[in-house]
């Protein structure tokens, strides 16, 4: 494995801040679209783990589909629906109990995981992954799991055929 | 390197961030990127298993590309289907989608 050295942990540091941050920022901030922006920079986040993970075309997907396509059909969503005012969007639900029930069941599954994580024996393996990472999951799709990659393939086609549906359904009845 | 209970923590942290506000958002698009912070979670907590527990397969790695994709989908379709309850309700407040409750 090798021994963490300064520059990993500040790296890793980082990128902490930027996930943990941005996904507070998209709970906690008011205005519905500085946290569709804490959203990106949580996404960003993620993708430099990807990176400091050696999966390096995961990261660059991430940034793609994340950042890129995902960010903006919510931005296109935030601008298209019909609010009240823009800086009070974002608001927590009415009832407190709800939300301490909410706070509860996220705390409670929380605690768990981290204990699970604490407790388990990790078996962990020295090696390295193979350098040249982009290249086996290429081949890997293509050979070895070619069905699963069409059936990804078709559900993206549907899932895009069924939203343009749903969305134009009603601009035919107007 | 970093060790893995490091990246598993990370990741149930942020996966407990996307459940709170899931569940306490109000606001429809808010509870979808709430989703999209669990998806991405969960996809941290795959690559680096298969980094660390299983570097000769990179299984996880081929998950988290599938997860992408399914999230991609879902995203699309939960978006066209908040804009159009927003076009019967000029809302998107959760609270006001109860059209089901007998």
């Amino acid at each position: 494995m090798g021994e963490p050295t300064t520059g990993k942990i500040i790296v890793f540091s980082v990128l902490t801040a930027m996930v943990i941050g941005g996904g507070l920022g998209v709970v906690f901030l008011r205005n519905v679209f500085h946290a569709l922006v804490a959203m990106v920079v949580c996404f960003l986040g993620v993708a430099g783990v990807y990176f400091s993970l050696q999966a390096d075309f995961l990261a660059v997907m991430q940034v793609l589909i994340y950042v890129g396509a995902v960010a903006v059909v919510i931005a296109f969503a935030v601008m298209l629906t019909r609010r009240g005012t823009m800086a009070d969007s974002n608001r927590f639900v009415a009832s407190g109990l709800q939300l301490a029930i909410g706070a509860a069941v996220a705390a409670g599954v929380g605690v768990a995981l981290l204990r699970l994580i604490c407790e388990t024996a990790w078996q962990a393996s020295g090696k390295f992954p193979a350098t040249d990472v982009t290249r086996f999951l290429g081949e890997a799709l293509l050979t070895r799991l070619p069905i699963p990659f069409e059936i990804a393939a078709v559900l993206l086609l549907v899932a895009l055929v069924g939203a343009v549906m749903i969305a134009l359904e009603e601009v035919h009845k107007s | 390197m970093m060790d893995l209970s490091c990246y598993l923590g990370l990741s149930t942290i942020l996966f407990v961030i996307g459940l709170f506000g899931a569940l306490t958002k109000r606001n429809a698009i808010v509870v979808l990127m709430c989703i999209e912070l669990m998806l991405n979670a969960v996809n941290i907590n795959l690559v680096a298993f298969s980094r660390f527990l299983d570097p000769g397969q990179l299984l996880g790695y081929l998950f988290v590309i599938f997860t992408i994709a399914v999230a991609a989908a879902e995203v699309a379709v939960g978006i066209a289907l908040v804009l159009v309850l927003n076009r019967y309700r000029e809302t998107v407040n959760l609270d006001d989608f109860i059209w089901l409750k007998g």
